[in-house]
């Protein structure tokens, strides 16, 4: 089956460390609400600044999640520390839109899929089924992987963000 | 988009604390059986009650066992021709803990053994499947594999579909749940006024869906998603987000809410979620409200694989004509609700099953017996 889609809008970010001069503070005057996202939540709020989509349906899309919550919570765990109630909230895979959703006061429909280095491969053919509902949707995908030791692993990504 | 077929489960498989398969769960849920333990292992000088398969098989080898099982229900010879959907929260965090926790480093853990995609690639070493794409939403993970399993084949992109909803226990969750304070410490009572908390639990549940129609099958009527737009881990306290999912799934199956006969509720048995949701029901069905119960209290809360397990409770539901008891409900949270207390064996046409997630993400599902 061939499925025409228009792309409305597009942005991206990249960082080799990190991204830094996002409009987070603008975006979120809430600082409260504003301290306890996450680093992807910041790029995917960012971004949906940028295309000027906040009230559709939104597909997301990441390989591996929230790694420093999750990370934080593995650490917690070995020192016998305490897990941050805010780290395990924030450790689903769907935080970033979440967060989005939230702040937006988005209702729809939000999913979220992870799969491997094929991510955003198959983010592309969710949207492109989804789309022939006939609206509009927002895809987005982040990885945010500039945590303490990422070196321990990552031996071949150069942007971390 | 005209192209509109139906959705069908074809046949399913389960592995969870309640039993092997899904016949020894049903049994456990009709007759209130004990199937939560309490553990001391997970979180140090703490005793909680979690849901635990216990088996000499690896948790790894009792997924494969599983899907090779709804594999030789089926009529096809192999995979090769199916689009397989993962629903997972956890994905190989337990592989991940297992590492981390003995060599204090990232160095060892395998990153394709890490992530959600882990299921997906384990399954791929054994089988070869058409496509494959993984959800994670939470607890709503394998809802989403079955809502989107029910839409690729009314889309005609599909003709088969392996939805396998799976979640281990770890000690990310089982800790992660106890820092957020709704954690019980006895076997969970979804919808009791006194309910002291959810158990964490693990499951493995596999189903096919397929565009042909099999004897027995049960249809995918419906589904419905929302989102709550309201707080990380608390449900809108009158259950907004939930109301609107079970409406859309109602108007995506084309039913009124005299349709539905029985609701699989989420009924995580914490005090946010179960008031939620019973508001929810009590304003979405107003005078005809259907029997509700929340089969949690024999499964455990299984995270990631509670929307496909729920399924294929449901499933059975409309299959024997029985509407599953509540378990160790003594003084109801919402009388307008119709709990079933006890067994009751009537004919089911259509069974509504909630499943509800971090960040606000809703899920319904409507499944349909077929003549």
């Amino acid at each position: 089956m061939t499925i025409h889609l228009e792309i409305l809008q597009s942005a991206y970010l990249m960082g080799e460390q990190t991204i830094e001069n996002l409009n987070t503070k603008e975006l979120v005057p809430t600082m409260v609400f504003r301290r306890r996202l996450t680093q992807a939540s910041k790029l995917v709020i960012e971004l949906m600044h940028r295309i000027h989509f906040n009230d559709n349906r939104i597909m997301f899309g990441t390989a591996y999640g929230e790694l420093e919550a999750t990370s934080k919570i593995l650490n917690a765990i070995v020192h016998s520390s305490g897990i941050s109630p805010t780290d395990f909230q924030n450790s689903v895979y769907n935080t970033a839109v979440s967060y989005s959703s939230i702040l937006h006061h988005n209702e729809h429909e939000i999913m979220t899929i992870s799969s491997g280095d094929e991510t955003s491969e198959k983010l592309l053919k969710l949207g492109a089924i989804k789309a022939l509902d006939g609206d509009e949707i927002v895809l987005v995908a982040t990885e945010t992987m500039n945590i303490e030791n990422i070196n321990q692993i990552n031996h071949c990504v150069e942007y971390l963000e | 988009m005209k192209i509109s077929n139906k959705a069908y489960i074809t046949s399913f498989e389960c592995v969870s604390c309640a039993g092997d398969n899904q016949e020894e769960l049903f049994d456990a849920i009709c007759e209130k059986k004990e199937t939560i333990t309490l553990n001391t292992t997970y979180v140090p000088e703490t005793t909680v009650a979690i849901g635990e398969i216990v088996s000499p098989l690896s948790f790894d080898e009792l997924l494969r066992q599983t899907c090779q099982r709804v594999l030789t229900q089926s009529h096809l010879k192999d995979f090769s021709n199916t689009l397989l959907v993962v629903g997972s929260s956890v994905g190989g965090m337990r592989q991940t803990e297992a590492h981390f926790f003995h060599d204090k480093s990232y160095k060892n853990i395998n990153y394709k053994e890490h992530p959600i995609d882990a299921i997906a690639y384990q399954l791929k070493q054994i089988w070869t499947f058409y496509d494959d794409i993984s959800f994670s939403t939470a607890c709503t993970s394998s809802a989403n594999a079955l809502g989107y399993a029910k839409e690729v084949i009314e889309k005609g992109i599909y003709e088969n579909v392996l939805v396998v909803g799976v979640d281990s226990l770890c000690h990310t969750t089982v800790c992660g749940f106890r820092a957020l304070s709704v954690l019980s410490s006895t076997p969970c009572t979804p919808f009791e006024k006194n309910r002291l908390g959810m158990n964490v639990a693990e499951a493995i549940a596999v189903l096919l869906i397929q565009r042909e129609k099999q004897a027995n099958a049960i249809e995918i009527c419906g589904v419905g998603y929302s989102s709550d737009a309201h707080h990380m881990t608390q449900p809108h306290p009158e259950g907004l987000g939930a109301k609107k999912a079970m409406q859309q799934a109602l108007g995506n199956a084309k039913l009124s809410i005299e349709d539905i006969d029985y609701i699989n509720a989420h009924g995580t048995g914490t005090l946010a979620n179960d008031s939620a949701e019973l508001n929810a029901i009590a304003s979405v069905f107003q005078e005809h409200q259907p029997y509700v119960s929340s089969t949690k209290s024999i499964t455990g809360h299984t995270l990631g694989a509670a929307g496909a397990i729920e399924a294929i409770i449901a499933s059975m539901c409309l299959q024997k004509g029985v509407v599953p008891p509540s378990k160790d409900i003594k003084e109801l949270e919402n009388e307008k609700i119709r709990i079933s207390n006890s067994l009751i064996k009537k004919p089911l046409n259509y069974v509504m099953s909630n499943s509800f997630a971090f960040g606000g993400n809703n899920t319904c599902l409507i499944f349909g017996k077929t003549v």
